[in-house]
């Protein structure tokens, strides 16, 4: 390792200090032994196996030993559903000093497609997986004429039978992990993340989170993401406390398995995007809530996506008669180029919430308002701790006064190295330097202000629309258009700008499919636009009404407004005009 | 219409979960038309499929595997799966 730092790791007697969480699990293993470390729900409730530190590492050193000698720095995919398999071989990577790369397990196209590019960008001398997916992983690669001859396939649960020994000696390198993030499908970008980055934001959640020893975790996160890993699966080992894990699939066919989870295992942290609190709230009855306790939920955290004051209103009504208490929302915000966490509340204070012009708003200020017809509710999105964040006008680089408005900038331990093998994104994204010389930071891509310590977010940069100088945020279009009639479907409408002598709106939008024909679509496209103009100020320059699933969304159902507006500028829409 | 136990269990499940979507099955005219009808018609995403499974798996007590989900085009090859009437 070049750069030798130690951290300090919690809840160790004797102060141990580590380099890589692998020693932390090396650690624990030894000291703590026959404590749990994995708990893994099977059906999100009391059919769950479990893991001790003990057996986790010795797992981990029998994966290990089926790495070469020599390989140090090679990149390993990691293709599992979640579970024990997963967690092993990750820190068997890290053990060996192997580049972990966390994939998704092939279940949609979208997922091939993804793997496939992945597999491109980092070249792996490994593919690690399960009996369950290695023979449909072995027809993919066949198909993909991919022979295994450039990698070495190990399935993981299998290797019982094996002649190969566990590795011993330790010797984590640089890189922990690449996490690819969800970008647009065939253009996935590798992050770099460090031993010392992922030690770095490990301490920082525990001090924000206020962790210790007794704290617990449920997570139904995808643990091939950084929130799901970063948070849901690194953390618990960092900090010595149990992680109960149940897969994504249970929580979206039972979502009140989440919280009858929490309940019963009385767990402190979890949460997931504003999404996960919405579904919750819908299938919220009463019959199977009976008996659910969350009085223990210290740290509901938010984040990942918009956090809207509605569906946290709407949540604490329906679960505060089962202990859950306001005070325990905590908004949040990260991203993978900071390995996850770079801003949260304090888990005893409410987390904050302001009223603002949006008329101000639109020209690049936040002022605070008390309630009246054009405002908005903004959400807190909590403090810095241990990195350092500013906020600067994308274009001049000159770094805002508070309550203005810019560009999110992150510097500090926390902030990945840069995307694997691209030096040209990474130089413009991690190394921009300020007006007055000051860097490098890490550019977020993200819209916000500060309003004292406390960080809010308005929206994406690249997405934002610029009509006579007036910024608009998309989401604020499209969510003011959706709500004018349930022709409209939610979720699924993008509006970009185009340039037609000027900065132009454009508005595409689905249809539900189950009410297509009972309106005509130049009726509804009038609507639209009468209502942009009415309500935002705006003259679209288009409106296009489409059929379902016509605009990209991410797998996380994310609209992905740049393509909608490469897809409109080569006129796809108007073939699909509904 | 109305005889059908699946159907029955479909349209609760629907209603349950995005009820806009109802429109679709009230204007089916014979079981033909149900069998028949595709899986993205009912107008539900990704993860309100999900939720269905989840809804339909509680209701009937047959299980649907995660590898299952997004294999049914029709509501025809869900309702043969499930061996229901």
């Amino acid at each position: 390792m070049t750069n030798m730092i130690f951290y300090n790791v919690p809840n160790t007697e004797e102060r141990c200090a580590a380099k890589s969480i692998v020693e932390v699990c090396q650690w624990r293993a030894i000291h703590q032994s026959d404590n749990i470390a994995y708990r893994f729900l099977n059906n999100g409730l009391d059919d769950c196996e479990t893991l001790t530190f003990g057996q986790l590492f010795a797992r981990l050193q029998s994966i290990a030993g089926h790495f070469d000698v020599g390989d140090g720095g090679e990149r390993a995919i990691l293709l599992f559903p979640s579970g024990f398999d997963y967690i092993s071989s990750f820190y068997a990577c890290l053990f060996a000093g192997i580049v972990a790369v966390p994939a998704y397990p092939m279940v949609s196209h979208s997922e091939h497609v993804r793997l496939r590019v992945i597999i491109k960008d980092c070249s792996p001398r490994y593919i690690l997986t399960t009996s369950v997916l290695k023979d449909s992983l072995l027809q993919w690669l066949e198909k993909e004429g991919l022979t295994h001859t450039t990698f070495k396939i190990i399935v993981v649960d299998e290797l019982a039978n094996s002649d190969v020994g566990p590795r011993h000696v330790i010797s984590p390198g640089e890189i922990a992990f690449l996490q690819y993030t969800s970008g647009s499908t065939g253009n996935p970008k590798g992050v770099i993340v460090t031993n010392q980055n992922l030690l770095h934001n490990s301490t920082v959640i525990y001090r924000k989170f206020e962790h210790d020893a007794h704290s617990s975790v449920v997570s139904w996160l995808p643990p091939f993401h950084d929130m799901g890993l970063v948070g849901g699966i690194i953390q618990p080992m960092f900090a010595g406390f149990t992680a109960n894990i149940m897969s994504p699939m249970t929580f979206l066919r039972r979502p009140l398995r989440w919280l009858q989870a929490i309940s019963l295992y009385g767990a402190t942290s979890s949460g997931g995007p504003n999404f996960s609190y919405k579904l919750c709230a819908k299938h919220s009855n009463s019959k199977q809530m009976e008996g659910l306790d969350l009085s223990s939920w210290r740290v509901a955290f938010n984040g990942a996506e918009p956090i809207h004051a509605q569906t946290l209103k709407s949540f604490s009504e329906q679960f505060a008669p089962y202990g859950f208490s306001h005070e325990a929302f905590y908004p949040c915000y990260g991203l993978a180029e900071s390995t996850l966490f770079v801003t949260g509340g304090s888990p005893r204070e409410a987390h904050q919430q302001i009223i603002i012009d949006s008329e101000q708003l639109s020209l690049g200020r936040a002022v605070h308002v008390v309630e009246q017809p054009d405002v908005k509710t903004v959400v807190g999105s909590g403090q810095v701790l241990g990195n350092e964040v500013l906020i600067v006008d994308p274009q001049s680089r000159r770094v805002l006064n508070d309550r203005d408005v810019g560009e999110i900038w992150v510097s500090g331990a926390s902030v990945a190295q840069g995307y694997w093998q691209r030096p040209e994104e990474s130089e413009i994204v991690f190394h921009a330097m300020t007006r007055d010389g000051r860097g490098p930071f890490m550019r977020t891509g993200d819209y916000g202000f500060f309003d004292g310590r406390e960080l809010f977010i308005t929206g994406r940069l690249k997405e934002v629309i610029i009509i006579n100088g007036k910024n608009y945020f998309p989401s604020d279009i499209e969510g003011s258009v959706q709500a004018l009639s349930s022709v409209f479907k939610a979720d699924a409408g993008a509006a970009i700008s185009i340039e037609a002598q000027g900065e132009q709106l454009v508005v595409i939008q689905e249809i539900e499919r189950s009410q297509r024909n009972i309106h005509s679509v130049e009726i509804l496209e009038s609507m639209i636009k009468e209502h942009c103009f009415t309500v935002h100020g705006i003259r679209p320059h288009e409106v296009i009404c489409v059929d379902q699933s016509h605009i990209p969304k991410t797998t996380s159902g994310k609209i992905k407004r740049l393509q909608v507006r490469q897809d409109y500028m080569q006129g796809k829409f108007r073939g699909a005009q509904a | 219409m109305g005889k059908c136990k699946f159907f029955n269990l479909l349209y609760e499940a629907v209603s349950h979960i995005r009820s806009d979507s109802l429109a679709i099955l009230d204007s089916l005219e014979c079981e033909e038309s149900l069998t028949s009808l595709l899986i993205p018609s009912l107008g539900l995403d990704s993860v309100e499929i999900f939720e269905l499974v989840g809804y339909l798996e509680d209701h009937s007590g047959v299980e649907i595997p995660e590898s299952k989900v997004f294999s049914f085009k029709t509501v025809g090859e869900l309702k043969a799966f499930m061996g229901l009437d």
